[in-house]
């Protein structure tokens, strides 16, 4: 994947929610076909942390069953790095289990949200660029 | 009847792409077990030790199995397994 195609409210709808969860880490899924997202589902960090997150895995299990049944596929999942840059962390890398899809990051260090997405494969990572549709 | 046992998109490249596998009934360390004999390699992305790694969730039907008897929980004839990659990270 080279380029993700995000519409415009759901965009919207993941920065609000990262930014309602400062000053803990948001995370998600954004769920579609191929390169076009046309879905978010909002999870739950069950870390509660600033600096850590992982999707609630009973609330995963729910969307990722949902997202089956309506025939769409994990397009990429999104997390906030509130005090950091949006670049993968050595844990992003290593915890990086779903290589098909793209890895968003929500910056917030700056106050003013800086979103970057990724592909990140056995530890390597290749930025992709994401058009607001 | 034998089990199910869906594999996630992650994995589908240890099992050449195949999304359902049937095993038999079991503990779920057998199941893994089995997995591997089928498809080299799986079962210690899923397991170590005798233990389901920590970012590896597996749910039986609806339930998931650390909240029944873990890796030994017995998995009957019919049941359905789903092995769920936890999605995790940080920026620390």
């Amino acid at each position: 994947m080279e380029k993700l195609f995000i519409p415009a409210d759901i965009y919207n709808e993941m920065l609000i929610y990262c930014k309602d969860h400062l000053p803990d880490e948001a995370c998600g899924i954004l769920a579609g076909i191929g390169e076009q997202v046309t879905a978010i589902h909002k999870m739950t960090n069950s870390d509660s942390s600033p600096t850590s997150y992982m999707m609630d895995p009973a609330e995963q299990f729910i969307a990722m069953k949902e997202i089956r049944k309506n025939g769409l596929q994990i397009v990429a999942l999104f997390h906030s790095h509130p005090v950091s840059e949006p670049k993968p962390s050595q844990k992003d890398k290593e915890l990086a289990f779903y290589d098909d899809s793209a890895y968003l990051i929500v910056g917030l260090e700056s106050g003013c949200p800086d979103v970057k997405a990724y592909m990140i494969k056995e530890g390597d990572v290749a930025k992709i660029s994401i058009e607001i549709v | 009847m034998a089990v199910t046992v869906r594999i996630p998109t992650p994995l589908q490249k240890l099992t050449n792409g195949v999304e359902e596998v049937e095993s038999s009934s079991g503990s779920v360390m057998d199941i893994i077990n089995d997995l591997d004999a089928k498809f080299p390699g799986i079962g210690e992305r899923l397991a170590e030790n005798g233990k389901v790694r920590r970012f590896v969730n597996i749910y039986v039907n609806e339930e998931d199995i650390r909240f029944l008897q873990a890796e030994l929980t017995f998995i009957n004839d019919g049941d359905e397994i789903s092995i769920i990659p936890a999605i995790a990270g940080g920026s620390k």
